[in-house]
C-alpha cells in the first residue's frame, strides 16, 4: 500500500507545523508536502505531474489569503489542470464569511472548513478530516 | 298886479247907470233884461258846440268850431257886464271884455277864412251817396257788432237783398252757414288790424257761382275808438276762372317738370324755391313739397350762403342760361344735413311776377359712384363689412358712413358726417388723428393711422384706419374710401408683448426664437451675453451657428418633436459660443404659435450650466473620493480583523499545547496564568469578531424582500430557545406588521434586543414583549422587558460600538450588539432609541419604514 500523501498550502508556518504534526501523529505511513503560497503548490504540483505523477498529493489542504497567489486563484489554476484537477481541495482557512464559502465552492472546491480556534479544535478537525477524506473517501488513483 | 285888479274892480270915480242919467224904470229894465236874455242864449249855444265837439269826434274843423265857441262865450260875457253896470259900475272891467272879444271876433274871422277852401271841396252828403250808389262794389257799412248800417244798390245786387231787408240784420245772416265762423274770425281779427285778408264769398247757384271778395275795413272815431266796419264786397268771377287756367297750366308745367329725372327747382328773383320736382324732393331727401318757399340758400351748406345771395343777384342783371360749374362740383345740403356734390344748370324762365330761374341739379355722388356698380351697391357691400367703412369728399369732409360704424357708435350716420365723427374718437387720439387726415388729404397720400373709437356701451376700442384716395383720369382726387379695422385684441396682445419682450430681454437665460427652417428670428440681451452674437449679427442667420456638429442630430429630434406640438423637457447639451468654445447649457424648447394656433417655430430657453456642472463634477469626484475611501476602510477592517485573528489563533492553540506538555510539571499559580492568557485571547478574538461582524454588516449590501416579523420574531424564538428556557423568559408578542427589508439582518436585530432582554434580567424571570403601533411612515415597534434597566444618563452611548456599562464578568459580551442595532435600523432607513430607568425596565423602540429607504 503506497503512503498517502497530504499537500498543506498555507503562508502561515505555524500552521503548517500544527497540522504536519497532527496529522502524523494521527497516520505515520502520512507523507505531507508543503506549499508556502499558490503560487509555489502549483509549480510544485506541475513539476510532480510532468515528472513523477504517481507522487502527486491525494489531497490539498488550502488556505484563503495568502501572498503572490491566494487560495481562490490557485483553486481556478488548478482545478483548470485536467491531472491536477482531479485532486480534492478542501479549503482551510480562518474566514467564516459567506462570501468566501460561496466563492470557494464557485472555484470548485471540494470542501470547506474554519480553522480551529483552539486546541480542541485542531484535534477535531484534523481527526475529521482523517476519518473523511484519508480513510472513508474513495480517490482517484493516479 | 294887486293893484291892477283893484283898480280894475275900482267903481269910485264912476256912480251906477241908474244914476247918470234919467233912467225910468221901465227903460232900465229893458236894457238888464234884453241883456241877460241874450247872455243865456249865447251861452247855450257855446255850450252847444262844445258838446258837439266833444261827441262827435269825427267832426270836420274841430279848431275853428272851438274858436267859435269862444267867441259867442265872449259876446254873452259882454252883455252880462252891460246888465250889472246899472249896480256896479266897474268899466274897466267891461273895457277888458270888450278888448277880449274883439280878439276873439277877429281870430275867428281870419280861421273861417282859412278853412274857406277846404269847407268849399267838402262832398255833400248826397255826393257821397250817389258815389256809394254807383259803385260796382257792394259797399256796407257795419256797427261794431256787425249789423248792416248802410246797404248800397249794388249790395242789393250782389247779396240779392234791398236795403230795407237788409239794414239792421246781421251781415253773417246773409253767408252760407259754412262761411259764417270764418266771417266772425275776420270780424274779430279785424278789432285789430286795418284792413282784412279779402275772404271769399260763393253766392249764386252751383252752375254759375259767383265769386265774391269781401275786405273789412275799421272803422275808428277820433280817439282811435272802433266805431264800426266798411265791408267791400267785389264780385271776382272772372278773376277766379282765368286764375283756375293759370293754375291749371301751372300745374300741367309742374308735371312736366315732375316728371323729368332731373332735380329741378324753380327759384324767383327774390330768391324762394317756388316749385321743386320729385327729383329734387329725393336728392334733398324729403318731399318736394317741403322744398318750396324756402329759400335757395337754406339748400346749400352755411359756409356759401352769403356768397350766393351776391352772386345770385349778380346773376339776375342779365339771366343767361349757364352751367354752374367749376374745378369743384357745388356742395348741396340736404334736408338731413348731409353734403351731396352737385352740378347745376342755370336756365331763367320769365313769368308773371318776374324772373326765375330754372335749376337743374345733377348728383354727382350718384353720378361718381355709378362707377363703383352704383351707390346702392357699394353702400351695401360696405354695409356689410364687418369693418366700419366710411367715404370722404375730395376736401375731407366725411359723406358716408356705413351700417357698422353707426352700430358700433350708436350714433346715426347724420350726425357724424362732414368732420363730427372726430367727436367719437378719443380725446387723446383726436389732435393727432385730425392733423394726420388734414395731411393725407393735402397730400393725396394714403392714409394710415390707429386711433380709439367710442363704442355704444362707452367702451373704446382701437381701430386699425387706412384710406386711400380715388382719383380721376386727370388725377383729381374724387372720393377718399377708408375702413377701420377692430384692432383692440391685437393691440392689448402689442401691450402684452411689449412687458413680455421686457420681461425676455431682463431674463438671464438666453431666449432665442427661430422658425422651423432654423433660421433665427429673436435673440435677447442674455443670448448675446452667453452665445457672443449680437441680435443684429444673428437674427435671419442660422441657428446651426450655436449648434456643434456632434448635437445636430438632437437639434433635428428636437424641431420634429416641436412640429409635432411637443414641448421638451429641459435638458442638458452643449452649444457653441462665437468664439467656437462649447457652452454646457440647459435647454427647454416649446412651440411658437401664429394667430391660427399653426406651429410657425420654436422658442428655446438655454441657461448657461458650465458653472453648475463644473460643480457637479467636483461633486461627483468628492462622493467617488469618500466612497473609494469608505470602501478601503471597509477593506481595511474586514483584512485587519482577519489578520488579527491569526496570530491569537496561534497564541491560543500553542498556550494550550504548551499547558498540555508541561502542565503536570508547572504549580497550579503558573497554570493559572496560562488560563488567563487564552481567557484574554479568546476575548480579543470576540472583539474581533464582532468588529469583523460590523464591518462585515456596513460592507454587506441589504438583500430586501418581503418580511413577516411574526416569522421574524419566531426565528428568534428557535435561536434563543436555549437561553429563554435557561432564564425561565417569556417572549410575547401581538400581531405584528409586513415590511420590506432584509431578513437576516431584522432577524439579528431583533435577536440582539431580545438576548440582550435576556442577559440584563432582573430578580424576576424576564417578560418580553414585542408591540407594533402603524405610523405615518411606517411602524413603532417596541421591546419591552422588565430589566434592570437603563439609567437615562447612558441612553445615548449604549448604541455606540464596544460600548459597555457592565464588568464583562457580571454580564459577558463585547459591547458590540445595540451599535449592531442600531446600524441595522439605520440601513432600514429608520431609527431606534430606548425609554428606561434603572430598575424599572427598558423600552427599544424601533422606527421602521414600511419600505426601505436607502441612506
Amino acid at each position: 500500500m503506497r503512503p498517502i500523501r497530504l499537500m498543506i498550502v498555507d503562508d502561515n508556518q505555524d500552521d503548517i507545523a500544527l497540522l504536519t504534526e497532527s496529522f502524523s501523529r494521527r497516520n505515520a505511513s502520512l507523507e505531507c508536502l508543503t506549499a508556502s503560497d499558490g503560487m509555489e503548490a502549483i509549480e510544485k504540483l506541475r513539476d510532480r505531474r510532468d515528472t513523477a505523477p504517481s507522487a502527486l498529493p491525494d489531497l490539498i489542504l488550502l488556505d484563503l489569503n495568502m501572498p503572490r497567489m491566494d487560495g481562490r486563484e490557485f483553486l481556478t489554476v488548478a482545478k483548470a489542470d485536467n491531472r491536477i484537477g482531479r485532486i480534492p481541495v478542501v479549503v482551510l482557512t480562518s474566514s467564516a464569511s459567506d462570501a468566501d464559502v460561496l466563492r470557494a465552492y464557485q472555484a470548485h472546491a471540494n470542501g470547506y472548513l474554519v480553522k480551529p480556534s483552539d486546541l480542541d479544535e485542531l484535534h477535531q478537525i484534523v481527526e475529521l478530516i482523517d476519518h473523511y477524506w484519508l480513510r472513508a473517501s474513495s480517490l482517484p488513483q493516479s | 298886479m294887486i293893484d291892477f285888479l283893484r283898480q280894475l274892480f275900482d267903481t269910485s270915480d264912476f256912480t251906477p247907470r241908474w244914476n247918470c242919467g234919467v233912467w225910468s224904470e221901465a227903460h232900465g229894465w229893458t236894457h238888464v233884461v234884453a241883456d241877460l236874455a241874450t247872455w243865456g242864449a249865447y251861452a247855450a249855444v257855446s255850450a252847444w258846440l262844445v258838446h258837439l265837439i266833444w261827441r262827435r269826434q269825427d267832426v270836420r274843423f274841430p279848431r275853428t268850431l272851438w274858436l267859435f265857441a269862444a267867441f259867442i262865450f265872449a259876446c254873452g260875457a259882454v252883455h252880462l257886464i252891460e246888465a250889472t253896470l246899472f249896480w256896479t259900475p266897474w268899466y274897466r272891467l267891461s273895457a277888458l271884455f270888450k278888448v277880449v272879444t274883439a280878439l276873439v271876433s277877429w281870430a275867428t274871422v281870419v280861421a273861417l277864412v282859412r278853412v274857406t277852401p277846404s269847407v268849399m271841396t267838402l262832398p255833400s252828403m248826397a255826393h257821397m251817396l250817389a258815389l256809394v250808389e254807383s259803385s260796382e262794389d257792394a259797399i256796407v257799412s257795419l256797427d261794431t257788432s256787425g249789423r248792416i248800417t248802410t246797404w248800397n244798390s249794388a249790395a242789393t245786387e250782389l247779396f240779392g237783398a234791398p236795403a230795407a231787408q237788409a239794414i239792421g240784420r246781421d251781415f253773417a245772416e246773409l253767408l252760407d252757414s259754412d262761411k259764417q265762423a270764418e266771417w266772425r274770425r275776420q270780424l274779430e281779427a279785424s278789432h285789430r288790424e286795418l284792413v282784412t285778408a279779402p275772404i271769399e264769398i260763393v253766392r249764386g247757384t252751383s252752375e254759375r257761382p259767383v265769386h265774391l271778395s269781401a275786405r273789412v275795413s275799421r272803422i275808428l272815431d277820433r280817439s282811435k275808438r272802433l266805431a264800426g266796419f266798411a265791408l267791400i264786397a267785389r264780385d271776382v268771377t272772372r278773376y277766379v276762372d282765368s286764375e283756375r287756367r293759370l293754375q291749371r297750366f301751372a300745374s300741367m308745367l309742374e308735371s312736366v317738370i315732375d316728371a323729368s329725372p332731373t332735380a329741378t327747382v324753380l327759384v324767383d328773383d327774390t330768391g324762394r324755391v317756388r316749385l321743386a320736382n320729385s327729383a329734387a324732393g329725393e336728392l334733398f331727401g324729403g318731399q318736394r313739397e317741403e322744398l318750396v318757399d324756402r329759400s335757395v340758400e337754406e339748400l346749400m351748406p352755411q359756409a356759401m350762403r352769403e356768397s350766393h345771395v351776391a352772386l345770385r343777384n349778380a346773376y339776375l342783371l342779365s339771366p343767361t342760361p349757364r352751367r354752374m360749374s367749376g374745378p369743384r362740383e357745388i356742395p348741396a345740403l340736404r334736408l338731413d344735413g348731409e353734403i351731396v356734390p352737385t352740378e347745376i344748370q342755370l336756365t331763367p324762365v320769365e313769368f308773371h311776377e318776374g324772373v326765375a330761374v330754372l335749376a337743374s341739379i345733377t348728383d354727382l355722388r350718384a353720378k361718381r359712384l355709378a362707377r363703383f356698380e352704383g351707390e346702392r351697391r357699394f353702400r351695401e357691400i360696405a354695409d356689410s363689412l364687418p369693418q366700419l367703412v366710411w367715404t370722404c369728399e375730395p376736401g375731407g369732409a366725411c359723406d358716408f358712413l356705413n351700417r357698422r360704424w353707426v352700430e358700433y357708435t350708436g350714433i346715426p350716420a347724420s350726425s357724424q358726417l362732414g368732420s363730427a365723427w372726430l367727436a367719437q374718437l378719443h380725446p387723446d387720439d383726436r389732435a393727432r388723428v385730425a392733423t394726420e387726415w388734414g395731411a393725407a388729404v393735402e397730400a393725396h397720400s394714403d392714409f394710415r393711422v390707429e386711433f380709439r373709437i367710442r363704442g355704444a356701451n362707452g367702451r373704446y376700442r382701437w381701430f386699425d384706419t387706412r384710406g386711400r384716395p380715388l382719383t380721376d383720369e386727370r388725377g383729381a382726387v374724387t372720393k377718399w374710401f377708408g375702413s377701420c379695422t377692430d384692432i383692440d385684441e391685437q393691440h392689448e396682445l402689442r401691450e402684452k408683448l411689449s412687458q413680455n419682450s421686457a420681461i425676455v430681454e431682463g431674463s438671464q437665460d438666453a431666449i432665442v426664437g427661430q422658425s422651423l427652417d432654423d433660421v433665427v428670428t429673436s435673440w435677447n440681451a442674455a443670448a448675446a451675453q452667453i452665445y457672443g452674437y449680437t441680435a443684429a449679427e444673428i437674427i435671419g442667420q442660422s441657428v446651426l451657428k450655436l449648434i456643434p456638429e456632434d448635437r445636430r442630430e438632437e437639434h433635428q429630434q428636437l424641431i420634429v418633436a416641436i412640429q409635432r406640438g411637443e414641448k421638451g423637457e429641459a435638458r442638458d447639451t452643449i452649444r457653441l459660443h462665437r468664439s467656437g468654445a462649447r457652452i454646457e447649457v440647459s435647454l427647454a424648447v416649446s412651440p411658437i404659435y401664429d394667430a391660427t394656433g399653426a406651429i410657425v417655430g420654436a422658442s428655446k430657453v438655454a441657461r448657461d450650466i458650465s458653472a453648475r456642472r463644473e460643480s457637479e463634477r467636483r461633486l461627483i469626484r468628492l462622493t467617488d473620493e469618500l466612497r473609494r475611501s469608505n470602501s478601503d476602510l471597509e477593506q481595511f477592517a474586514y483584512a485587519a480583523s482577519h489578520d488579527l485573528q491569526e496570530p491569537l489563533r496561534m497564541i491560543r492553540i500553542y498556550l494550550q499545547k504548551l499547558e498540555a506538555a508541561v502542565g503536570q510539571e508547572i504549580p497550579a499559580s503558573s497554570s493559572q496564568y496560562i488560563e488567563t492568557c487564552v481567557r484574554a485571547s479568546r476575548r480579543m478574538s470576540s472583539l474581533i469578531a464582532d468588529l469583523l461582524a460590523y464591518s462585515r454588516l456596513r460592507q454587506s449590501n441589504l438583500r430586501p424582500a418581503r418580511v413577516d416579523l411574526n416569522s421574524t420574531i419566531r426565528a428568534v424564538r428557535e435561536n434563543l430557545a436555549a437561553a429563554l428556557e435557561d432564564a425561565g423568559a417569556e417572549l410575547l408578542h401581538g400581531e405584528l406588521p409586513t415590511l420590506r427589508g432584509d431578513e437576516t439582518q431584522l432577524v439579528q436585530l431583533f435577536q440582539n434586543l431580545i438576548g440582550n432582554a435576556i442577559k440584563f434580567r432582573g430578580k424576576h424571570p424576564p417578560r418580553i414583549e414585542v408591540i407594533a403601533e402603524r405610523t405615518r411612515e411606517g411602524f413603532e415597534i417596541r421591546v419591552v422587558d422588565n430589566g434592570i434597566g437603563i439609567d437615562p444618563a447612558h441612553h445615548e452611548r449604549i448604541f455606540g460600538v464596544f460600548k459597555r456599562l457592565h464588568g464583562a464578568q457580571q454580564y459577558p459580551g463585547t459591547g458590540i450588539g445595540l451599535a449592531l442595532c442600531k446600524l441595522i435600523a439605520e440601513r432600514h432607513g429608520g431609527s431606534i432609541r430606548v425609554e428606561s430607568a434603572v430598575g424599572r425596565g427598558s423600552a427599544f423602540i424601533l422606527d421602521l419604514p414600511e419600505a426601505i429607504v436607502e441612506p
